[in-house]
């Protein structure tokens, strides 16, 4: 609600937007120079992530040809840096460049706030050229948004996975020789790992979006139309992912997490054999098991269990968007995008993170760092061998993210499957249509 | 005559008024022991029973709050908060001593339909003000300056509202009997009715302290570098995206808290005695 009323003040702004000149439709000007140019980053970082970012940011302003200066500025945390930008739109006081997930992107372009970046990826003088080959491409899809016509609304400068974390030790205890690549196997598992006298179980339930996103895609599905006309959240895959978690919780093989990051607590403890987490955690999951109660064991990360072909991976994270500003300083952006896209600064950032690049050669920079994180080398290759999937990059998606997540909690608690993903189809696909542009 | 209750009554009462007071103090006590736990132990020594000795740290980790302190660039947020609250307190509390008085004492064309209009303004959500004060922020050139923390603050319809019903019990036989003397309204309302009020003042003084102290979603909409950012946005930094950094979280969280505390044991007899008098509940 709080969001569509942001939606809804901003829509009403947009003609108050003459601030801005409507330059992102047009092709990048021939023989355009952003030299001198300053431009402002709104990010989402803090801490060791902050300063490893701003010292890219500040390589980038020592040794750009173009005397470029960016100001890298710490905007809040994600909620905080959509409300502080829509804030902005309103007031024409955009910032050059800012952290956006495709769905708060989708939201800014309602109001026209955004540059198309395909004009920068494309262009003959400034664009990827021969090094589009190296950038994943599914990551590259992630950012065009149906809704606007195939507009690229953002860039990713990193990504992460949806994977399934599990306890080795434990599962070779159990007998088995690896983890499951099917549901059913998923489920044998649970079953044998359930012991209420130790308070141990199988699975620990993640109700988000992101987590349903991946078991539907695992069954070969998806959760919106191509044409980015709605979504679909009725549908076999779904009815099964719903089916197969409520089997499992009503045996009591898997409980819901109440405490954030509780899963991880538990799984360090020896508590809970599976959890599906992001790459990103894998640090802290590796802290975590380092002080867990029964000591350090051997834990690894696999593709969420799957019955299509290949894994399809849920691979997501926030991309950076261009708002529409001076042609000069909208080129800028792009030439700071495209620095810390380059394999040298990706190199630092994977290391510093542990996001994963969106270049294949930035592999070759890591030197020892896969050799010494094997988890994230295993998540490396499995992203080389998968099918990349992306969520859908709409227009009021996180109110239906929150739909998803309700919607699962209330079948987990006896409401009927069928009833309760017609009623979710419904919700989701109002939403969409009071979100659409 | 009155009754006198069974002593069974008053000890089962009493009973039920310590387990609500322990109820409600665990969570502070959760924050301040895993404040002074080491990370392994938020992970391996957890509980929400304070008598489980798992809830508890084996070896106080202060350096927990100097980690916060540094870290999350406290030293200069706390500052910010502090100048940031006292000119926001300060402001509320003259505005609303003046308006109150005005709207409780004075005649004048209109009293009750403004009245009537600024008790509105309480309807409306602060998010929908959200954009309107930015862009007069803006148009006034204060982003990222200390005006843009503070003046949109510095006049509250709920404390004026709060006060105005304390200055209305007053009789006005006071004003009357100082303006025969030859006091303004202003030397009546500085030197009868503020010293008659002190402890609604008190409540006002209170509430918008806290408020101020912990507001986040504005300060980071107006302010783009650390300049005049409060604790509020040193405490979202322990926030990652992936996992927990509880022990420092909970350290940032009682630096925070502190001054809160400090304020309310001072002011807490006035407090009480401002919301018993007024029958509004906190």
């Amino acid at each position: 609600m709080k969001r569509s009323f942001i939606l809804i003040a901003v829509g009403l702004l947009a003609a108050a937007l003459c601030w801005g000149s409507p330059q992102g439709e047009e092709p990048v000007p021939q023989d355009l120079d952003p030299t001198g140019v300053e431009i402002t980053y709104w990010h989402q970082f803090t801490r060791f992530q902050q300063e490893t970012l701003e010292a890219l940011v500040e390589e980038f302003n020592n040794t750009n040809q173009w005397n470029i200066k960016v100001t890298a500025e710490f905007g809040g945390r994600y909620d905080d840096l959509y409300n502080k930008m829509v804030t902005a739109i309103a007031a024409g006081s955009v910032p050059d460049l800012v952290a956006a997930y495709q769905n708060e992107a989708a939201a800014y372009q309602a109001s026209g706030a955004l540059a198309d970046i395909n004009d920068y990826v494309d262009d003959p003088q400034w664009g990827l050229g021969d090094e589009r080959s190296d950038y994943f491409e599914g990551f590259l899809q992630q950012d065009v948004n149906a809704q606007f016509d195939g507009a690229r609304l953002g860039f990713p400068p990193n990504r992460s996975l949806e994977l399934l974390f599990y306890n080795v030790d434990w599962i070779e205890q159990m007998g088995f020789s690896g983890p499951p690549s099917s549901w059913d196997e998923f489920y044998q598992m649970c079953q044998k790992a359930t012991n209420p006298a130790e308070n141990q179980y199988g699975y620990a339930i993640n109700t988000g979006a992101s987590n349903v996103f991946a078991q539907v895609i695992s069954r070969g599905g998806e959760v919106a139309k191509a044409d980015g006309s709605g979504y679909t959240y009725d549908t076999r895959q779904m009815k099964d992912s719903m089916a197969f978690m409520k089997r499992l919780y009503d045996a009591k093989f898997s409980r819901k997490i109440a405490e954030r990051y509780g899963e991880q607590n538990d799984f360090a403890n020896w508590k809970v054999l599976f959890t599906m987490s992001s790459t990103a955690g894998l640090p802290y999951y590796e802290g975590s098991v380092a002080k867990g109660e029964q000591g350090p064991f051997e834990w690894s990360v696999a593709a969420v269990p799957y019955t299509t072909s290949r894994p399809a991976l849920d691979i997501y994270g926030a991309s950076v968007s261009i708002p529409k500003s001076t042609p000069q300083r909208q080129l800028a952006a792009w030439l700071l995008v495209k620095y810390l896209t380059q394999p040298g600064p990706q190199a630092k950032w994977v290391e510093a993170t542990n996001y994963f690049p969106v270049r294949k050669s930035t592999a070759a920079q890591l030197g020892d760092y896969l050799s010494k994180n094997p988890n994230y080398k295993i998540a490396y290759d499995l992203l080389l061998g998968s099918d990349a999937k992306a969520e859908p990059p709409f227009a009021g998606y996180s109110e239906v993210r929150d739909a998803v997540a309700a919607a699962f909690n209330k079948i987990l608690d006896g409401a009927d499957i069928d009833a309760t993903l017609r009623e979710l189809d419904a919700e989701a696909n109002e939403i969409h249509q009071e979100a659409a542009p | 005559m009155v009754k006198e209750r069974s002593p069974w009554l008053k000890a089962l009462l009493l009973l039920l008024l310590i387990l609500g007071a322990f109820v409600s103090i665990i969570p502070f006590l959760f924050m301040v022991s895993h404040s002074l736990k080491t990370i392994a132990e938020t992970i391996t020594r957890s509980s929400a029973i304070p008598f489980d000795p798992k809830f508890w740290p084996q070896v106080p980790q202060w350096s927990n709050y100097r980690v916060a302190w540094q870290e999350a660039r406290f030293g200069l947020y706390f500052r910010n908060s502090v100048i940031i609250t006292a000119v926001t307190v300060g402001g509320v509390v003259i505005t609303s001593c003046l308006s109150a008085y005005a709207f409780a004492k004075l005649r004048f064309a209109g009293r009750d339909l403004i009245f009537a209009i600024l008790l509105s303004t309480l309807m409306i959500p602060q998010t929908v003000l959200l954009i309107p004060n930015f862009l007069i922020i803006a148009k006034l050139g204060w982003i990222d300056r200390l005006p843009a923390l503070t003046v949109p603050f510095l006049a509250s319809a709920f404390h004026i509202f709060l006060l105005r019903q304390f200055f209305s019990q007053i009789p006005n036989e006071l004003i009357e009997v100082a303006k025969i003397d030859g006091a303004t309204h202003l030397r009546s309302l500085i030197s009868i009715v503020v010293p008659l009020s002190k402890a609604p003042i008190f409540t006002v003084v209170f509430l918008s302290f806290i408020y101020t102290w912990n507001a986040l979603q504005w300060p980071l909409v107006v302010t783009q570098t650390p300049r005049w950012r409060p604790i509020t946005v040193g405490l979202s930094v322990f926030i990652t995206e992936a996992g927990p950094e509880t022990h420092l979280r909970m350290a940032g969280a009682v630096i925070a808290v502190l001054p809160v505390i400090a304020l309310y044991f001072v002011a807490q007899r006035q407090f009480t005695e401002a919301i018993t008098r007024s029958g509004l509940k906190e």
